[in-house]
């Protein structure tokens, strides 16, 4: 014999409301888990906020280039066209009127999320408007977001389609401006450690050997150095070292990592990372480091034949770094 | 069973189950956008429509189970409501906060992107599942709970009354 089923109650008890706030607590630990890891990852190391493009009138190149003197700026990893890319293209347009430059070094990651073709607006022409309305040239050293997917022919053609956007000369060049000759150097997987490296190494050399600039600067977009969390590109260092410290270089650029340093003297040439121009990431210190910031930031530097004086600028106009090379005579 | 009943408790399993298909498929439309903007290199149409089939099969897994439960007659309304506020609640907050964020975060990484795709469907899979079940769990207890809470208590006031 069973007894009597149980009878059903279908009033709220207050056992009812202790899961209803388990629930809301539940809740409130998934919103609290948005707000610490997604939104500053969203915000800060993403910059997946829309911002609102720099509305600035330059006057158009109020800049001057003799064989004495040449300001230029750098920036890297600058393509998200989100809310911290254009507030760094904003104090560029800012420091611009102070002190006109009229070329612009990119080391790479200029779109993020896709094909320049189809970004050109939002990462390069808002951002970059009044800076491109007043006639600054821009040059490119190929990213790894460049090639978006790996190695392929689909990859190249993206290559090709983003020095085009820009109008830079090709996947590694140097140019000449004033007392600075600049290499562009394409630290892509194919074209340092990859089948076509041989090549890319062969010009490098030759270009190095050639300038008689009296400043040589490098620019590429994996850091040979850097304390940030992915961390020194060793591949591309034990490839390019050589060369640096053989035929003189100056300075090497670079960005890759979201966050701005710069190395002590390592034989002769001084390594800078500067690819915190729209996103942002940890970083360390190393043996290495003399200054290290995690700041979103770009460079602004103004060169003579017997100095190098350079800038780290952050987006609220504060100078992060400031060192100046000198040329030993 | 009253007719009330059963279309209660079919309005529940409805409601769950398309809540549990909506805040499913947040995350595969972001995965798409950024799919189409080529950041995620080769995930496939097709991987997304497996993606899209897991999260109608849990949905679907969803509605069928707060049903059967609404339908239950040692279950009464207030409980089937409560279970399935917190079998929802649970598996959405897994589902909306784990599977983005773990997709944010591995877009920031440098991993070479051609194996990306396959990375981040096998990522969401394991997350998605796992929120899926603590979910499935967590309303199971409730439910049980409650429908114990509230057999309990008459015989209790039968006991103490004789």
């Amino acid at each position: 014999m069973t007894g009597p089923p149980a009878r059903r109650r279908s009033g709220v008890t207050g056992r009812h409301w202790i899961h209803l706030a388990l629930g809301v607590a539940v809740l409130a630990i998934g919103a609290l888990v948005v707000v610490v890891a997604i939104y500053p990852t969203a915000r800060w190391t993403m910059d997946l906020f829309p911002g609102d493009p720099p509305d600035i009138a330059l006057q158009p190149e109020a800049w001057s280039v003799t064989e004495d003197a040449v300001t230029f700026a750098v920036i890297g990893d600058n393509g998200t066209g989100g809310r911290n890319a254009m507030d760094v293209a904003r104090q560029m347009a800012r420091t611009y009127q102070e002190t006109p430059y009229g070329m612009v070094v990119l080391l790479g990651d200029i779109s993020y999320n896709g094909s320049i073709a189809d970004r050109y607006q939002e990462v390069f022409f808002d951002p970059f408007g009044p800076l491109l309305d007043a006639g600054v040239t821009f040059e490119l050293a190929v990213g790894n977001h460049e090639l978006e997917f790996v190695p392929s022919s689909e990859a190249n053609q993206e290559i090709v389609r983003r020095i085009e956007a820009i109008g830079a000369e090709g996947s590694f060049y140097s140019v000449v401006r004033g007392p600075v000759e600049f290499f562009f150097i394409d630290s892509s997987t194919p074209q340092v450690t990859g089948a076509a490296g041989p090549e890319q190494i062969t010009w490098l050399r030759g270009a190095l050997a050639a300038s008689t600039a009296p400043w040589k600067v490098a620019a590429l977009h994996h850091a040979p150095y850097s304390s940030g969390s992915r961390g020194s590109s060793l591949a591309v260092r034990e490839a390019l070292e050589p060369l640096f410290v053989e035929y003189g270089v100056d300075l090497v650029l670079a960005g890759h990592e979201h966050h701005y340093e710069r190395t002590v003297e390592i034989d002769g040439v001084t390594y800078v990372v500067s690819g915190s121009g729209s996103k942002l990431r940890s970083t360390g210190t190393s043996d290495f480091t003399a200054v290290v910031e995690k700041q979103l930031q770009f460079m602004v530097a103004e060169a003579t034949p017997d100095t190098m004086r350079l800038r780290a600028i952050g987006v609220d106009g504060v100078v992060i770094d400031e060192f100046t090379l000198e040329r030993e005579r | 069973m009253t007719g009330s009943r059963s279309g209660g408790a079919v309005a529940a399993g409805v409601l769950g189950g398309a809540v549990s298909l909506i805040v499913g498929l947040v995350p595969i439309v972001l995965v798409d956008v950024a799919r189409r903007g080529g950041s995620l290199g080769t995930l496939s149409t097709v991987g997304l429509a497996v993606m899209v089939a897991i999260v109608v099969a849990v949905a679907v897994l969803a509605g069928a189970v707060i049903y059967r439960a609404g339908t239950a007659e040692e279950t009464g309304p207030a409980d089937v409501w409560i279970a399935s506020f917190l079998t929802i609640v649970v598996w959405s907050v897994g589902v909306l906060t784990l599977v983005p964020g773990l997709v944010f975060l591995r877009l920031t990484e440098d991993v070479s992107l051609n194996d990306y795709g396959p990375r981040l469907f096998l990522e969401w899979a394991l997350v998605y599942l796992v929120a899926s079940a603590a979910a499935f769990f967590s309303g199971r207890w409730s439910l049980r709970s409650l429908t114990r809470a509230g057999a309990r208590r008459p015989e209790a006031k039968a006991v103490t009354s004789s």
